[in-house]
């Protein structure tokens, strides 16, 4: 086990080096660059205007190749564990990826959770019960969720109630702890609106590990020993289905990630997804590169912990 | 089966209590002593006949659950008829159109007497056109949009011949004296909330590329030398142009001016102004060393300050003002001297970016004013909270020091509050907008299309709508540098090949004015030769003639080859313009033989493309400014130095012409050239017109004092909020 850890551990090494560069590259390749947006943004009028474009690449570390910008970078996380610092004066990139990280999080857990909620009880029932009607509306729910484009759905719950009934979510960040139900009230429908999308898929994967269950020996000899359906299900079933359902919920981040830029900028949540996109509209690079890197390492590091404590799940894998 | 049977019960019931949840969440509940019941409908209604009569119309129907009657109904109506004391209990007006044949325009005015239902009055006017003659049945009247009125009584006002109406015990109301309009009174208290497209980076607006969106955060809080004239009347000055005439501006934080010689200009600091009662300036008195420090600064010029301020190429004080001292000469005076006489300098004074007069002792001690929890000012607003990414609030200074100038006698600001929501997604703007999360659309975040104000209507018919001055957003500029635009012809050829008309009709619905007009607005009489005085031989390029448009194509060499092209080209699209208003374009371009392509692009690669002139046509989106002819539109954007030059002009006789009127001394040469420069570029067609269409702003009915004014000066968007107030009687009866 202790060797499986660090070969994994080995092998995030390369993996991250090879996002880095994929990071630090890609938004380097969008036409225009953070100079130009400057420019655009102040120069209204900018007629007889001095603008010392190369003095401004050199305070911003852009005068060099693309290369050496990059050994900087890494030298920077290295040495000093930064990630920069933003191009449009935000500050610190680590600090600002601080700052909206909490948003961000709770987004996520509230999705994740609401989709464990639909997902596990539909499809343990929609297993349970297959082929009846109960069963093909689980499923078909699942197809519409797995189709329906969140920022779409998003969209439609933005325009639609309040042309109806005048209603809309709040639109406006409240603080956790100087209003609970304010805070979660602002993210419930975001987070619904991921939870379903991500509940699609989970509860596909629960019907169908659900369904290989039940067809064991084991679950046949519970059956023969007289346990109530109740009994069967919860305590020898539903355990072991679960399993690769972790595995689902792992990939699923990020998906989850991807979502959050969306639902952030339309539910108004200043997370890091819509700080990404304020940035990505600047070509601020540090700040975009930053918190790609830091998405990345967090979807690499959440699936190790999840592979590591799947042997406290499932008995029967051992890593070597 | 048993459990089979539960569960599915147990379905069945969670699905029930969910639709109730739901139901129970989008409908407001109201209490009323004695019994709880449910507003079933609030219609809230704005009806405006321009100068003549305003209606503000609450009906609020309270109904019993489960019955159909209404229990409670509130009517709030206010009416303004000027120098009529009658009840005009109807007005009609109608608009008949049959395209291309007969156009019929009728008015109809009944006024009668309250609880009588005789007519009095009676007025018909008809003009009928016959296709080759035109028949004048009695006389012709201003197409007006269709309107009614209705009025349940009327109350006599002393002083100026208006009546007002109103039916809302001890409720107080004021004639606003810029409009004439009867306004609910002005109070005290209340938020006003607005959202923000911007993301500041700071608070320090002359720190450079990092300052340079702060203004839209200081605005309330640091106070420039002057301001334009809140009390202005709105048929005179709009508040649309960000530098207002200097017959409209009024001192700020300046008190009185005088230029002694054209070197020389005193600025008198205001008396008994102070900053805020934060440290470090603990509401110290404002002095002329406050003044002077933050020029100096600016400038590079004293107090310790020896290079300019890296803002001041970004454009912050004006091209052409060069400021040669800076010199408090004694607690209230400060002294300017010019290496070279300005015409622009009170323009540059009182409203530049470079004016904002930060407090000294906060730039000493942190360097700079760019941390907002640092900001200290003079104005009526304070930052008190940065939720980063999400909102700005301003608390109410409570030790402001100015007045209303509409009403003299109330000290500013109104609001307890301002609370401006950082949204970038329009749908999410519209939405708080209809559910009254927000209380207007300021001129930062307008709504962008026809479409959405009729939706907002639609669903918020108590939302009151001001339309702008408007921009010929899609109009084209041609890279006169390459061929085959460097060719007059050619670009006649295009014009003459865009049909406006139809193009307002169908595209705008009507809306958009269609009159040819150059970089400045018709508007601006005193400095534009008016279209109907145009040589008749340019007025007819801006006729739709596809057939003399191909006859100049073929003259100036580019005859359709065998496949029907004359020539390909392609056209660079502002990804934030509507791409069917460009394929539009290209339908018209393509039935006189000219392929064109589309390149959309974003920001990043629009504005260098422009700059360094890698296009061929593009969508310039600018023109018809409606401002002085020193702003914008006053013709620097045709100079070949700048980067917004969008058609790539380098003109010798229009740069020579450029450089005179820089030189000019009065304002009266500064019109008369600016004339001559607008003109010669509309006579070049190095941009096609595109119908000027207006953008909007929305505010609800319950922020008063608001006629759809922008700003007070460059950057001073918040400074129109804090002189608005809150109908809080209203706000709270229309349920938010």
């Amino acid at each position: 086990m202790r060797a499986y850890i660090i070969r994994r551990l080995l092998l995030i090494i390369p993996t991250l080096f090879i996002l880095s560069i994929l990071v630090f590259l890609s938004v380097r390749f969008i036409p225009g660059d953070a100079i130009d947006i400057m420019v655009d943004n102040l120069g209204l009028r900018s007629v007889n205007a001095s603008f010392d474009r190369a003095a401004v690449e050199r305070r911003l570390g852009l005068d060099v190749p693309v290369y050496v910008q990059y050994g900087r970078w890494m030298g920077d996380i290295f040495l000093h564990g930064s990630l920069g610092e933003s191009l449009m004066g935000r500050g610190a990139v680590e600090e600002k990826i601080m700052d909206r990280l909490p948003v961000t999080i709770e987004l996520g857990l509230m999705a994740i959770l609401i989709g464990l909620v639909i997902a596990l009880p539909v499809g343990i029932y929609s297993a349970m019960r297959q082929d009846t009607v109960a069963d093909y509306l689980g499923r078909s729910i699942a197809i519409i969720g797995l189709a329906t484009p969140n920022f779409w759905l998003a969209l439609m719950v933005m325009i639609y109630p309040a042309i109806w009934w005048g209603w809309a979510p709040p639109l406006e960040l409240v603080s956790f702890t100087e209003d609970p139900l304010g805070n979660l009230g602002m993210f419930f429908i975001p987070s619904l609106i991921l939870g379903t999308a991500s509940a699609a898929a989970t509860m596909r994967m629960t019907r169908t590990m659900m369904l290989e269950v039940l067809r064991q020996d084991y679950i046949r000899t519970a059956w023969s020993k007289g346990l109530k359906e109740r009994a069967v299900v919860t305590r020898h079933a539903v355990k072991n289905a679960l399993i690769p359902v972790v595995s689902l919920i792992g990939l699923q981040l990020p998906i989850l990630v991807g979502g959050s830029v969306i639902m952030e900028n339309i539910f108004n949540l200043p997370g890091l997804g819509r700080l990404m996109l304020f940035a990505l509209d600047e070509r601020d690079y540090p700040m975009v590169s930053g918190i790609n890197l830091f998405f990345a390492t967090m979807v690499v590091a959440i699936n190790l912990l999840i592979d590591l404590i799947y042997p406290y799940l499932d008995p029967r894998v051992r890593y070597s | 089966m048993r459990i089979s049977t539960s569960l599915r019960w147990l379905v069945v019931v969670a699905g029930a209590a969910m639709l109730l949840a739901v139901a129970v969440a989008c409908t407001e509940t109201v209490e009323v002593p004695g019994e709880t019941v449910v507003v079933e409908k609030v219609v809230t209604e704005t009806v405006e006949v321009p100068g003549e009569t305003v209606t503000v119309e609450v009906v609020k129907e309270v109904q019993v659950p489960g019955e159909t009657v209404v229990v409670k109904e509130e009517v709030v109506k206010e009416v303004m008829v000027p120098g009529e004391t009658v009840v005009v209990e109807k007005v009609v007006t109608e608009t008949v159109e049959v395209p291309g044949e007969t156009v019929t325009v009728e008015v109809v005015k009944e006024v009668m007497v309250p609880g009588e239902t005789v007519v009095v009055e009676k007025e018909v006017v008809k003009t009928v056109e016959v296709p080759g003659e035109t028949v004048v049945v009695e006389k012709q009247v201003p197409v007006e949009v269709v309107k009614t009125v209705e009025v349940v009584k009327t109350v006599e006002v002393p002083g100026p011949e208006r009546v007002m109406v109103k039916e809302v015990p001890g409720k107080n109301y004021v004639t606003d004296p810029s409009t004439g309009k009867v306004v609910t009174a002005p109070q005290y208290g209340g938020t006003i909330s607005f959202p923000s497209h911007e993301s500041p980076l700071g608070t320090d607006a002359i720190v450079g590329i990092t300052g340079s969106n702060a203004p839209s955060l200081i605005d309330p809080v640091i106070q420039k030398l002057g301001m334009a004239d809140w009390a202005t009347p709105r048929d005179k000055f709009d508040f649309s142009a960000v530098f207002p005439p200097a017959e409209y501006s009024r001192g700020l934080l300046a008190e009185s001016w005088s230029q002694p010689d054209p070197l020389t200009v005193i600025v008198n600091v205001r008396q008994g102004v102070r900053w805020h009662d934060k440290a470090p300036m603990n509401g110290r008195e404002l002095t002329a060393t406050d003044v002077e420090f933050n020029f100096h600064r600016l400038l590079g010029a004293g107090s310790g300050f020896t290079e300019p301020s890296e803002s001041l190429t970004y454009g912050y004080m004006w091209p052409g003002v060069k400021v040669a001292s800076v010199t408090a000469t004694d607690e209230s005076t400060v002294e300017f001297k010019l290496q070279e006489p300005a015409l622009t300098l009170l323009h540059a004074l009182l409203h530049e970016n470079g004016s904002f007069i930060y407090p000294p002792e906060v730039i000493q001690e942190h360097g700079d004013a760019n941390d907002w929890r640092n900001l200290v000012g003079t104005g009526p607003m304070m930052l008190t909270e940065w939720v980063e990414g999400s909102s700005w609030t301003w608390e109410k200074n409570p030790n402001y020091w100015g007045y209303d100038e509409k009403y003299p006698k109330n000290r500013l600001p109104y609001v307890d509050r301002l609370r401006s929501l950082a949204m970038k997604e329009q749908a999410t703007i519209l939405a708080a907008m209809r559910t009254g999360q927000i209380d207007l659309l300021p001129w930062t975040s307008p709504l962008s299309s026809l479409d959405q104000v009729e939706s907002l209507q639609k669903t918020n018919p108590g939302i009151r709508i001001w339309s702008g001055a408007g921009a010929s957003i899609h109009s084209v500029g041609l890279n006169v540098q390459l061929e085959p635009f460097d060719d007059i012809r050619v670009r006649k050829a295009l014009q003459m090949a865009i049909n406006l008309e139809e193009i307002n009709n169908a595209y705008y619905k009507g809306y958009a004015d269609i009159i040819p007009q150059g970089q400045l607005s018709r508007f601006v009489s005193e400095a534009v030769i008016q279209f109907d005085d145009w040589p008749e031989d340019v007025k007819k390029v801006f006729d739709y003639d596809p057939e003399a448009a191909e006859a100049l194509l073929d003259e100036a060499g580019y005859e359709r080859g065998e496949d029907g092209v004359r020539f390909e080209t392609d056209i660079m699209h502002y990804h934030v313009r509507d791409l069917n208003y460009t394929q539009l374009l290209l339908s018209y371009w393509k039935k006189i033989g000219i392929e064109v392509e589309i390149d959309v692009q974003d920001r990043s690669g629009f504005g260098p493309r422009r700059a360094s002139g890698d296009f061929r046509m593009m969508m310039a989106g600018e023109s018809a400014g409606k401002t002085s002819a020193l702003g914008w539109a006053g013709g620097i954007r045709y100079l070949a130095e700048t980067q917004w030059n969008s058609s790539k002009v380098n003109d010798p006789w229009y740069e020579a012409k450029y450089k005179e009127k820089r030189a000019a001394t009065t304002m009266e040469e500064v019109n008369s050239i600016t004339k001559e420069l607008n003109q010669y570029a509309i006579e070049q067609f190095w941009t096609l017109f595109s119908p000027i269409v207006p953008s909007y702003v929305a505010s609800h009915p319950w922020v008063i004092g608001f006629n759809g004014e922008s700003n007070l000066g460059q950057s001073r968007y918040h400074s129109v909020l804090i002189r608005l107030w809150i109908d809080q009687e209203l706000k709270a009866a229309m349920g938010h």
